[in-house]
């Protein structure tokens, strides 16, 4: 498959095979079976909530306008601009019906609000939506056969070279440059243990990482660095006799070192999950730790046959 | 080895061991029976409800017995039947929800409820739930209905769960906002206790400075200025309710810094010469300035005691946001002619205040036993002491093993609190002999 490059913009030739997400080789890792329902069947699950999923679409809604927007405005132009565009992306997207009752609607809507607070104020949201270059921009890459893309949500130029932020509600489950982090990659492919999440987050970065020198934002030598950046990393509420109030702060965790150094064992989980999906091979593997970590919270799980002959063994 | 049994032989029932057959065959009541899982209590139950139709002439509809579940009700009758053959059937077994169910919807003119009542399923409950969670001011909780690791963490999961705890003790809204009194105040207890934890900072705190004679002078000295800070705040709470609570603790806190005080005198010299040199931490720790035990300290104190007057008082202003949900789940549950099961009980015991349908009811009955007493609750409890009209009581259980502890089950049910109500209570304790 060849790429080229098109007003910051990676583009594919159209007969290739359309390239593998993040989410998708992510879903694979979690359990074979469970993409072979949600992408290959398409089987549809009616009782998904979009709560969170239209939250994060507003925050990142704003973030993107903001950085779309700002020529040289100050910082408190920035605020202000930040919280109307919020408030029209909540009012365009968020649906009370999504919310058990409206009191929890409202609240969220405190909680999110006061995440764009606290990254426009306290956290580096002013440095990111001056300095942004790209938004919600498609990168693509390819290795040894193996095609990947993936939607970055802001790309930040530097000092140095290029910052590539994905916003998360938190980062508590992404990848991390701890020795842990790289053990269980490692664990992972050997089949020794079962960390599908940290194997997803290992993927986003490395499609990230390698999509971007593809872009032309991109000059060769220059250092890319890959954040996750929580905008809700750290929430606690103000108790008072007027109603409470949600506090909230953002964080941010570098991980590019780790995708450095654990290059050929992420491409190797990546390779494998390729593979599987390309061949149509939806038998699960590591089946006693999927059962054990992942069914429970699995959409599928009523109608699949994997778990289903596990509760009615003799 | 014994030969398989085919499925066309009978399974033979054991005969009663000795102390077993003794408990069956005695005429004391009240009389409770406490032996362990598997020891065969409630094989001696259905014996002795046996004994009295077969020995005693007893009509088995005199007979009421109570159980925890419908599949341990429906065992006893089989089970009574395979002995008896058809007045088996004619034993009145119950749980304790279903026996209520029946008296409300004979009564239910009676206990002013809609006769056509229906009893709230889990579908209805979350519904109203999540409808009443609307009703709350969110002044010291969290709105979100469902915590981000489990349902039962959120909101819905706490109303439900203070709902059916306060049902189970039969407390209802009013008295529980008369105790808390005003949110105010409440906001104000959080702060005394953070006062009391800044004073001790001021007081007690020590250095890494090894204790010494003078050090523990100044010690005490701290101690007495700490001491008489807690007093203060203690004089300025009010006389009723939460702030009696609190006032009361205050003053176990003071005699603790009084004890600490001759603690640090009596043991000073194995303080000074390391035996107990932690002891010298011990009043910083147990005022809450360290946030992590110090070391020496033993894991047997792993509570502080300003940090169990704060859960105290967080526990109470997350009752002061929940009670509003209570009560609009109580109003909605009557306007729907729904109750719940802490409700079948409840307004069951209501209906027995009048003694001439408590008498018309509990005369129905000459002898009352019941299954598992240890995992009733208190409304339970009272529940069989109504019925239970001439002590001719009989109860099993193990004090050892409540499992519903968590919705109110409360083990001294099988223990003390029938001890007091029943004076002539007799006890048997082996029963495997």
């Amino acid at each position: 498959m060849s790429t080229s490059v098109k007003g910051g913009f990676a583009v594919t030739d159209s007969d290739s095979p359309r390239p593998l997400s993040p989410s998708r080789l992510g879903t694979y890792t979690r359990c074979s079976r469970q993409y072979e329902y949600k992408h290959n069947l398409s089987v549809e699950n009616p009782n998904q909530t979009r709560r969170y999923l239209d939250r994060g679409l507003a925050l990142h809604g704003t973030i993107e306008y903001v950085c779309e927007t700002v020529t040289g405005e100050s910082d408190e132009e920035i605020r202000t601009l930040a919280l109307d565009a919020f408030a029209d992306e909540w009012d365009s997207r968020m649906s009370r019906t999504e919310y058990a009752t409206a009191a929890h609607y409202e609240y969220d809507k405190q909680l999110a609000r006061a995440a764009i607070v606290a990254y426009f104020s306290t956290g580096p949201g002013l440095d990111h939506v001056r300095g942004s270059v790209l938004t919600e921009v498609e990168l693509e890459c390819e290795r040894d056969g193996v095609s990947l893309h993936g939607y970055a949500d802001n790309v930040v130029r530097t000092d140095d070279g290029l910052q590539i932020i994905d916003y998360k509600p938190s980062v508590r489950y992404e990848l991390s440059t701890t020795d842990r982090a790289k053990e269980k990659l490692r664990e992972h492919l050997a089949g020794e243990d079962y960390h599908p999440r940290i194997v997803k987050s290992a993927i986003q970065v490395a499609t990230y990482i390698e999509g971007i020198q593809n872009t032309s934002v991109y000059e060769p030598g220059m250092e890319v660095v890959f954040t996750y950046y929580g905008l809700l990393a750290n929430t606690d509420l103000e108790k008072s006799t007027a109603g409470v109030r949600p506090r909230v702060s953002g964080y941010g965790r570098d991980v590019e070192e780790t995708y450095y150094s654990e290059e050929e064992t992420i491409w190797g989980l990546i390779q494998r999950a390729h593979d599987g999906i390309r061949e149509n091979d939806f038998e699960p593997i590591q089946w006693d730790a999927i059962r054990e970590n992942a069914c429970d919270r699995c959409d599928y799980r009523s109608m699949c046959t994997d778990a289903l002959a596990e509760e009615v063994q003799f | 080895m014994s030969p398989p049994l085919s499925e066309d032989e009978p399974v033979e029932e054991p005969s009663p061991r000795i102390p077993q057959q003794r408990i069956i065959e005695s005429g004391e009541y009240p009389m409770r029976v406490l032996a362990g899982a598997g020891t065969g209590k409630t094989f001696t139950m259905v014996r002795k409800v046996e004994h009295l139709i077969d020995e005693h002439d007893v009509s088995p509809d005199r007979i009421l017995a109570l159980t925890f579940t419908n599949k341990a009700a429906d065992s006893m009758r089989e089970k009574l039947n395979e002995k008896l053959g058809a007045p088996g059937y004619d034993v009145n077994a119950y749980t304790y929800h279903s026996i209520c169910h029946d008296i409300l919807r004979e009564y239910a003119y009676h206990a002013e409820i809609d006769p056509q009542f229906d009893v709230v399923n889990n579908a209805d409950r979350t519904a109203l739930i999540h409808e009443a969670l609307d009703e709350i001011t969110y002044r010291f909780t969290s709105p979100e209905v469902y915590g981000p690791d489990s349902h039962a963490d959120g909101a819905a999961g706490s109303l439900l769960k203070f709902i059916s705890t306060m049902k189970s003790k039969g407390i209802s809204p009013s008295t529980i906002e008369t105790f808390l009194g005003d949110a105010d105040r409440l906001l104000e207890l959080e702060a005394l206790v953070d006062r009391i934890v800044d004073r001790a900072n001021e007081t007690v705190r020590v250095s890494w400075r090894a204790p010494s004679a003078d050090r523990l002078e100044e010690m005490r000295d701290g101690i007495a200025d700490l001491q008489q800070s807690i007093a203060n705040e203690r004089s300025a709470l009010g006389q009723a309710g939460v702030e009696r609570s609190v006032a009361t603790y205050l003053r176990g806190m003071e005699e603790t810094c009084t004890s600490l005080a001759e603690l640090l005198e009596t043991e000073e010299a194995s303080i000074i010469d390391g035996e107990h040199k932690p002891a010298f931490r011990l009043p910083a720790y147990l005022f809450g300035t360290y946030s992590s035990p110090p070391s020496g300290i033993p894991d047997s104190i792993s509570v502080t005691l300003t940090g169990k007057l704060r859960s105290f008082v967080e526990e109470c202003q997350e009752a002061a946001d929940l009670v509003a949900g209570y009560t609009a789940y109580e109003q909605r549950l009557h306007e729907a002619s729904l109750v719940d099961f802490a409700d079948l009980i409840g307004a069951t015991l209501e209906l027995l205040e009048d003694p001439d349908i408590r008498a018309e009811i509990a005369g129905q009955y000459d002898y009352v036993f019941c299954d598992e007493f240890q995992d009733t609750d208190a409304v339970q409890f009272e529940l069989v002491d109504q019925l239970a009209d001439d002590d001719q009581l009989f109860v099993v259980g193990d004090d050892d093993q409540a499992i519903y502890e968590w919705r109110g089950a409360a083990v001294e049910n099988i223990g003390r609190r029938l001890e007091e109500r029943y004076e002539t209570l007799s006890t048997s304790q082996s029963i495997l002999g």
